[in-house]
């Protein structure tokens, strides 16, 4: 499943958030506004995918997975009717949405608004929005301020539909319906295609610590002020380009670690479904954001307000095993890499890599980690079995050391390159046997990227759920790659998943067509 | 009757036998159409299993031939665009659509809204290839030749032809029966329907040629539009006496005429209010006829017979796209 835009936004910001200042005041609240380019150059790209394939569109796979499947109702219906729209023919109607902008906003304390204005709708969306609707709809009579016939798409508090000429408003009440009509203001003045969408954030002070939004929350948090970009498809899968704007602009980026990229990403078990890497500020700066967005989280999913900051519930908690991170962690580490292998959608392995300032660092650091993690590890076993003062089956050799076990995997650390490798776990190509056969993607990585994630959506699957010609296609399904760095008060992200159309055509040709493409 | 969770009432399967989808869409290059009655419409999709979509019923007074066979086949790519997949124009068509789920999408069924005095044979063919398969008889013009024209194009398989005699005075319809019925090819290969006729109409209808519609296999929508509440409880009070005395099969069913300019009756309004005034006039079992049964039986003689979906074993299994259980 691809992960929304805004998910990776708050990855990006893990590694490279500034320490929290706010911005100046602003008395809006944030508001996130999309709008759509050229619908039509879009859906024909994507039909496009299916060129070669039995099937002309999603829509005839849909046709005939209802068909062959004997159960009409395999998805869901608004998932269904969504599906069915994307054919060859709706290239045509879909170009109503050209220019269409809304806007969602976040109220503190409140729930959000929202409204979308379609400008030329020639009958299309009015249509659709009042026919898929529930029912109890009903219209209200023309009144002050708007004067317009306003229909209610079902019963009281459903979303409101406005028409004058060809232009169309949809509306979560009456007062956002007003702020539409008076606006008419998209993202970008671009003529690019795609979907593009601008956030904008509010000063933390603005903010109280009850309200739930944890995105909106999470940005602050983060320092990202303002994020405008644009999603879109071409003609060998998916993108998402984006730039953040800082709240301080005198952060200074972390610097880039390209060789302990390659070399992290070189050591990836077949299996993997996820990994990332990224360049820490040995200031310590970037871990400090990253216990303010995890304070933030806890606190929007009910955790109370005031309560100890989770950085120092960490560092005492790592104390009291002997090791103290902000001291003895971080400042000698400028890169963190970390992955992880499934089979069957359940964890296989997993590894951890801690690139150091100095290589020098790096056997002193691995001893200490691996007396820690034996102490976790042992915890609970007879005292015998614990560690002793002054011990040398700490020392790591070139093969490394064991530590421990969880949950039956054996966990290892070793050093190599400056590097600190933690696996748990067996790194062979146990799993996934298609994937073992995949020929290795090569992911150019620009010079300047401090940041770099590859996941591998298809390998998430559980193999018997699924004939084995959908398995062997998923599982050499390529990744999605997401890249970011930062460029003066701007951080910029991109986000590339391709070549889709070949794992697309090998999945949905093995439903068979209703009516054979001549 | 039962609620579920979220306080609605299951949804209606209707079958509607008239709706003006296409008359709220702009032309290319053309403002927008007026607002139309969209409240008439709110969860249409929602309660509607199958509507028969009129084509071209705002311009078939057009002079330009070739514009009007035009703008129907653009109807029919929107159709296509919107409905895609669920059209009925098949047996096999027909069995999808009888195995849809009470909560699944709303299937349509295309029906001519002109004239068969100005189409062409090779139109004619062109149009059935597309997926309609009912066509109105002209009241204006010769009902022999038009016949004859029908008698030397339809199929010996398929789906039969839905003639349309909705348009034809009340008066003329047992002597346009007749005709058909002097000619055998038609006798076998069409079905006589009144698709969308105000009550009124089918309170004029003598017994006889009501009767005569019914053991012809056909059907006879009441439009919501143009009658009123009492005259549609009457008609139909009427009729279904008289059918159950004459030991005939049910042929009642409605058309809403939804979206086109008349105004509907408050009691119909919308689908949920048609239920419920239908419910509280007929209770549930003729309501359940009138909206979907009768006309569910008239469609499977007129597409069918259904051909039931192959399982494929293997799509079955490489398809499941519910989330595995972990």
């Amino acid at each position: 499943m691809p992960i929304p835009p805004l998910a990776w936004l708050l990855l990006a910001r893990l590694a490279s958030a500034p320490e929290l200042e706010d911005p100046p005041a602003s008395e809006l609240p944030p508001t996130l506004t999309v709008s759509f380019r050229q619908p039509d150059h879009q859906l024909q790209t994507m039909l496009g995918w299916f060129k070669g394939s039995q099937h002309r569109s999603p829509a005839s796979v849909l046709a005939s997975l209802r068909a062959h499947s004997g159960n009409p109702g395999i998805l869901n219906k608004g998932v269904q009717a969504a599906i069915a729209m994307l054919n060859p023919e709706m290239i045509h109607e879909i170009r109503v949405l050209d220019g269409s902008v809304g806007k969602i906003s976040f109220p503190p304390g409140a729930s959000p608004t929202w409204w979308l204005r379609i400008p030329e709708d020639d009958g299309l969306v009015r249509t659709f929005a009042s026919a898929l609707s529930l029912g109890e709809g009903t219209q209200l009579p023309p009144s002050e301020p708007i004067n317009l016939a306003v229909d209610r798409l079902g019963p009281a508090g459903a979303p409101l539909l406005i028409q004058q000429d060809q232009l169309v408003i949809l509306g979560s009440e009456s007062e956002s319906l007003q702020k539409a009509i008076s606006e008419n203001r998209s993202v970008e003045q671009t003529t690019a295609e795609g979907f593009c969408f601008e956030l904008v954030s509010v000063p933390l002070s603005k903010l109280r610590q009850t309200d739930s939004n944890t995105v909106i929350q999470s940005l602050q948090t983060l320092g990202i002020q303002s994020i405008t970009g644009r999603s879109s498809l071409n003609a060998d899968g998916l993108q998402l380009d984006c730039r953040s704007r800082l709240a301080n602009s005198s952060e200074s980026a972390p610097k880039a670690q390209t060789e302990f990229y390659k070399d992290f990403m070189g050591r990836l078990s077949p299996g993997t479904v996820v990994a990332g890497v990224t360049a820490l500020d040995p200031s310590g700066r970037s871990v400090r954001t990253l216990y303010s967005l995890g304070d933030r989280v806890l606190v929007s999913q009910g955790g109370k307000p005031g309560q100890i900051p989770l950085r120092t519930r960490v560092n005492l908690a790592a104390g009291a095993l002997g090791l103290f991170p902000e001291q003895e962690i971080w400042p000698k580490v400028d890169g963190l890499g970390g992955s992880m292998a499934m089979d069957q959608a359940k964890p296989v392995s997993a590894l951890l890599a801690l690139h150091t300032t100095e290589p020098e660092f790096a056997p002193l650091l691995a001893q200490k980690l691996a007396k820690t993690l034996r102490r976790v590890l042992s915890s609970g076993k007879p005292a015998q079995d614990r560690d002793e003062p002054g011990a040398d089956r700490d020392k790591i050799g070139d093969l490394g050391i064991l530590v421990g076990n969880a949950s039956g995997k054996p966990i290892r650390i070793s050093v190599d390159h400056g590097t600190i490798w933690v696996t748990w776990g067996t790194q062979q190509a146990e799993i996934a046997p298609n994937a073992a056969e995949a020929a290795p993607e090569t992911v150019i990585v620009p010079e300047k990227a401090t940041r770099l994630v590859q996941v591998w959506p298809g390998r998430l699957l559980i193999r018997n759920s699924f004939s084995p010609e959908v398995c062997n296609s998923l599982e050499l399904a390529p990744s999605m790659v997401w890249m970011g760095w930062q460029e003066g008060a701007e951080l910029v992200d991109q986000v590339r998943w391709g070549p889709l159309p070949p794992t697309i055509r090998a999945i949905v040709d093995t439903i068979p067509p209703l009516d054979p493409l001549p | 009757m039962n609620q579920n969770k979220i306080g609605r009432t299951p949804p209606v399967r209707w079958i509607d036998l008239g709706i003006s989808w296409f008359d709220q869409y702009a032309a290319d290059g053309q403002p927008a159409s007026p607002a139309l009655n969209l409240s008439e419409i709110l969860g249409y999709l929602d309660t509607t299993s199958l509507a028969f979509l009129t084509l071209h019923s705002a311009a078939r007074d057009s002079s330009d031939q070739t514009g009007l066979i035009l703008s129907i086949h653009e109807q029919i790519s929107r159709a296509e665009a919107e409905f895609c997949g669920r059209i009925l124009d098949n047996g096999a068509d027909l069995g999808r659509w009888l195995a849809e789920p009470a909560t699944g999408l709303t299937w349509v069924a295309l029906c001519l809204d002109q004239p068969l005095t100005r189409i062409s044979a090779e139109d004619f063919d062109g149009l059935r290839k597309r997926g309609i398969h009912c066509v109105p008889l002209d009241p204006q013009g010769n009902i022999p030749q038009q016949l004859e024209f029908l008698e030397s194009r339809v199929s010996d398989q398929g789906p039969k032809l839905g003639l349309d005699l909705s348009e034809i005075p009340a008066a003329e319809i047992d002597g346009v029966l007749d005709q058909r019925a002097l000619r055998p090819k038609l006798e076998s290969r069409t079905l006589p329907l009144l698709r969308s006729v105000p009550a009124s109409l089918v309170e004029a209808l003598p017994d006889p040629t009501l009767g005569r519609l019914a053991r012809a296999g056909g059907l006879v929508g009441i439009s919501l539009k143009g009658s009123s509440p009492d005259q549609v409880r009457s008609s139909i009070e009427r009729v279904e006496q008289m059918r159950k005395s004459q030991n005939l099969p049910a042929f009642l069913a409605l058309s809403s005429g939804f979206l086109s300019k008349a105004k509907a009756d408050p009691a119909f309004s919308n689908t949920a209010r048609l239920e419920k005034t239908l419910n509280e006039w007929f209770g549930p079992s003729l309501t359940g006829g009138l909206l979907h049964g009768h006309a569910s039986d008239f469609i499977t003689r007129w597409i069918g017979p259904a051909i039931q979906p192959v399982v494929v074993p293997n799509a079955v299994e490489s398809t499941r796209f519910d989330r595995p259980e972990y």
